[in-house]
Parts: C-alpha cells; structure tokens; sequence
C-alpha cells in the first residue's frame, strides 16, 4: 500500500519518524515496484535548497574514443554512470582491437552528461590501460568530452593517440 | 504472467551555451501492465556531431539548434582546449 503525503497537510504523529519497508517516491514519482530505496523523478525536479538531494540517475554510456586521422576498432566498449545531485561518476571500459592512421588529439567522446563545471574542470582517473600510445598524466572533461596529455608534452592535449590495449577510465565531474 | 520490453527516448536536451545535445533512453520491462523494471542508455553530442543514427525527432533538434554560429562557437573553444589555452 502507498502512502501519499500531501505536500501541505502532511503526515503528523508522535514519533517523528517514517518507516518504509520497499521503496519510497519522491516528487510524485511511483515507487520503484523492486527493492527498498528512495525513487526519484525521471526528469528532474531542481530544489534551490543547498542540503536537499534532487536527483538520482544510474545508467549506460557508449564512449568513443576520437584521435583525428586515426581509425579506431574495438573489440568491446561500454560505460555506465551514476548521477547523484550535481555529481557525475561515469567509467569507461574500452577495449581497442586495432589501430591506423597518424594522429592529432587524444579524446573520449559521449559523456552522459555535459561538465557544468569551470573549464578544464572534471577529473579523468586512469585505471589498467595500455591503450594510450603515451603516457598519460592529466585527463579533463570539456563539455562531453573527455580530453588527455601525455608523453612528454606540457601544454595542450596529447596528439599522440591511441594504440591497441585496454583504456579504463573514471570520470568524476559536475553536472 | 505476461512480460514486454519496451524501448522508447524519453529525454531529449540541449545543455549550456553551446547546446550541448543529451539524449537518454528508457528501456522498461512491464509485467502485466505494471513497470517492474528500468533502465538507462545515455548519448551526448557537440554541436556539428554525426548524429545520423539518432531518431529523425532527435535530428530535426540538433537541426535548429545547430546554426553555423553555434558550431563555429563551439569549435573554437575545442580548439582553445586542444592548444592548451590554460597551459
């Protein structure tokens, strides 16, 4: 059975507390017919509220990697993500089968969600890779891109590419 | 006990300045009508990106969105990141 509380009248009692055993909708969200938790809105619902927790999303992204000139085959490639508030935690598993072509830029592209954050802002971690023709050191996020330097350049992202390997990588930012 | 998938766009933005485009779709098993499931795939395109395996409702946004101006704004500020404009 569903409790609705009205937004106005409430639930009042002496306790002060609510149990629920299965799951709970917020926003006029049905709630989830599985598990216990909280449901959130599938859109939505921005509070302005600085301690109130909004939104809640988890799913799958496809990455691709983009090094202009180059033409990149995969083996797999996958990536999932969890939205919790304004806060992005997506990883990318890509395996790449082979490699062609010279290069310019080292990119992964299709981010779940555009980077609301300041520019260069965004936090790309490493995991295993071999997949990287340099070695990479700083990873960011532009819009939906994610972007890397390498090797031993010192400004601007790498241009040295990708190879055949594994890239694993977690991306952290706002959005 | 009856179980279907159903596969459907259920999000289409643009986001920011530069009308970033998010697409996400809902894929949700019904069990005699009633959703016990859920799940989420999402897309991200820049403006000037091939989106030709997208509905033809998703193009026809990134269509008007998508000016000339807005894709040369946008790629302008790639190309400030690609320099390394910060470095």
């Amino acid at each position: 059975m569903a409790v609705v509380i009205n937004g106005t009248s409430g639930i009042t009692g002496n306790t002060g507390t609510l149990i629920s055993a299965s799951t709970i909708g917020v926003g006029g969200t049905t709630p989830s017919a599985s598990g216990a938790g909280i449901t959130f809105p599938a859109t939505q619902n921005p509070s302005s509220d600085a301690n109130t927790l909004d939104d809640y999303e988890e799913g799958t992204w496809t990455p691709t990697c983009v090094s202009t000139g180059q033409t990149i085959n995969y083996s797999t490639r996958g990536g999932t993500y969890t939205r919790i508030g304004n806060t992005v935690r997506a990883e990318c598993a890509i395996v790449i089968s082979s490699v062609s072509g010279t290069t310019s830029g080292t990119t992964i592209t299709g981010l779940p969600f555009a980077n609301a954050g300041e520019s260069y802002t965004g936090l790309g971690i490493i995991g295993y890779n071999d997949g990287f023709a340099a070695t990479v050191y700083s990873a960011w996020i532009q819009s939906t891109t994610g972007f890397f330097r390498a090797g031993t350049k010192s400004s601007g992202n790498d241009s040295s590419g990708f190879a055949a390997g594994y890239v694993n990588v977690v991306w952290i930012y706002k959005a | 006990m009856a179980l279907t998938e159903t596969k459907a766009i259920d999000k289409i933005e643009l986001v920011g300045a530069h009308a970033i485009l998010q697409v996400r779709e809902a894929t949700t098993i019904m069990r005699d009508g009633e959703e016990i499931a859920k799940t989420y795939h999402r897309w991200s395109f820049e403006p000037g990106a091939d989106i030709s395996e997208m509905p033809a409702n998703v193009q026809a946004i990134a269509a008007a969105a998508w000016t000339p101006e807005v894709i040369a704004a946008y790629q302008a500020q790639v190309a400030a990141q690609r320099m390394g404009a910060q470095a």
